[in-house]
């Protein structure tokens, strides 16, 4: 137990603060449009649900894509009887949990107030958590793939915000053939044919999965590392 | 000004060592073409394809791409500032009889100037193989005009952006903010509910620019009738060069701030 809160505390308030101010920012936002603008509710759940779909899952990823590489003597982190790389992970649990706590509290409250069901494109409440939880964890495994790759946050970052962007701006050509609409990781908020959502659901999870392993693989030998500096 | 000098050819020859100043350019242009080959509607870039002039190819189907870069190189160089300090560096070079100004000007330009390379490389490129392709020597025009009035502002304002963040907040906190930053005064729609910088003098998809030097059909101007419409003004030769000026003057800005806070947190 002592271990986690190190790990929480390592991780930083960066990585607890960044996925909190996305969500207060867009809560703003759609809080604006609630009272501001008199909009109908529609916009603003879309706001909501875009915040579990768009925003918490980038957090997630910049997070896992600074774990590595950001450690001041990595040498004496690899002399510990525990892996590296077990470390790496138990810090990408901390990362990715905090984030879906916040999406867990985020739907929860929009489920008991009625926002969750005032977009009426909007999924089961149960089902719909896959809503946030298929894109943070395949943003998490490319953060953490990218980052056992080039040991250098800043590379990292930039492969999960290219990615994200560019998932953001191809919405249109992503939907014309079914294996990209199988990758698009915004299939609920930008749409998809309706019945591939689960099966991109199921895709993202997978890939997600595939990539942390993968990235796992890639830091048993962390002393690739040493050659890199520390940021 | 040897300081200037010697700081800012040492920044841009380090920062040409790293991998990341040319990732950052090859990945988001590997994007932009998968974009290109995905999108097979007359509406994709697809329509560039039997487009002969080469102020279309070099202005606005780039223009798809060039917006992006500001954010890439934001991120990439967030750590230049704070490293200096962090690596125990700051504290050596401040014994040196050299201007702590003169260093810090000196490493900006230098790691704008390093970010500046990959991409002229690339517009280069992009100009020759349209110039063999379609035999339009114009298309090096272009390229260079292009390159200069909207790239060069977006990476001297990225770079002073970077410059500033990470002394006030936390490097990864800064890179997930500078997308976010990106998004509202780039990427948003004009008619989206929330005041946003979008079709502004101050967007980062240089529009009053765009619209007014390079006639481009990109380019988002005048008043929308939604909130910030004090920014939107109508597209004249004047708002367009105003629109340069703020941008410039507002990395400038940027910069002073970093020097202000850096010259603070360092006694």
């Amino acid at each position: 137990m002592s271990l986690w809160r190190h790990e929480v505390r390592r991780a930083g308030w960066a990585a607890l603060l960044t996925p909190m101010a996305a969500a207060v920012g867009l809560v703003l936002v759609a809080a604006d449009g609630a009272i501001r603008l008199d909009q109908p509710n529609r916009g603003t759940a879309l706001v909501l649900q875009s915040l579990l779909e768009l925003a918490l899952p980038l957090a997630a990823g910049m997070g896992a894509a600074n774990l590595v590489g950001r450690d001041p003597v990595v040498e004496l982190q690899l002399t510990l009887p525990t892996a590296y790389r077990t470390t790496i992970l138990r810090r990408l649990a901390v990362t990715a949990g905090w984030v879906a706590l916040i999406a867990l509290t985020t739907a929860t409250s929009m489920v008991a107030s009625g926002w969750w069901h005032r977009w009426p494109e909007a999924h089961p409440a149960v089902a719909g958590q896959l809503t946030w939880l298929a894109p943070t964890l395949c943003l998490c495994g490319l953060g953490l793939l990218a980052g056992a790759l080039s040991g250098s946050p800043a590379v990292a970052s930039i492969v999960v915000a290219c990615v994200w962007v560019f998932e953001y701006a191809a919405m249109g050509p992503m939907q014309q053939q079914r294996w990209s609409r199988l990758l698009y990781l915004f299939a609920t908020t930008r749409g998809t044919v309706e019945a591939d959502w689960t099966a991109n659901r199921l895709t993202l999870l997978a890939a997600g999965a595939a990539m942390t392993s993968a990235g796992w693989l890639l830091l048993r030998r962390p002393s690739r590392l040493l050659t890199k500096e520390a940021e | 000004m040897t300081a200037l000098a010697a700081t800012a050819r040492y920044e841009l020859r380090m920062q040409l060592r790293k991998p990341a100043i040319w990732i950052a350019t090859g990945l988001p242009f590997a994007l932009y073409a998968l974009f290109a080959v995905l999108g097979d509607d007359p509406t994709g870039l697809q329509r560039y394809h039997y487009e002969t002039s080469p102020k279309v190819w070099m202005v606005d189907a780039l223009g798809w791409f060039t917006p992006v870069l500001p954010m890439v190189f934001g991120i990439v160089l967030a750590d230049r500032l704070v490293r200096d300090r962090k690596l125990g560096v700051a504290e050596l070079l401040d014994i040196t009889p050299t201007s702590r100004t003169a260093r810090l000007v000196g490493k900006y330009l230098g790691a704008c100037a390093a970010t500046a390379v990959p991409v002229a490389l690339l517009y280069l490129g992009v100009a020759v193989a349209f110039m063999v392709w379609r035999d339009r020597p114009a298309a090096l025009r272009w390229g260079l005009a292009t390159f200069t009035v909207i790239v060069l502002p977006l990476l001297l304002l990225a770079g002073s952006l970077s410059f500033l963040g990470p002394r006030l907040m936390p490097t990864p906190l800064f890179r997930v903010l500078i997308i976010g930053i990106w998004f509202w005064a780039g990427a948003t729609e004009v008619e989206s509910e929330f005041p946003s910088f979008a079709g502004t003098l101050l967007s980062l998809t240089m529009d009053y620019p765009l619209g007014v030097f390079f006639a481009s059909p990109n380019a988002t101007t005048g008043p929308a009738g939604v909130a910030l419409d004090f920014l939107r003004p109508q597209p004249t030769t004047g708002t367009a060069v105003l629109s340069l000026a703020l941008i410039l003057g507002l990395a400038a800005a940027i910069l002073g701030a970093a020097r202000a806070l850096n010259a603070r947190t360092s006694e």
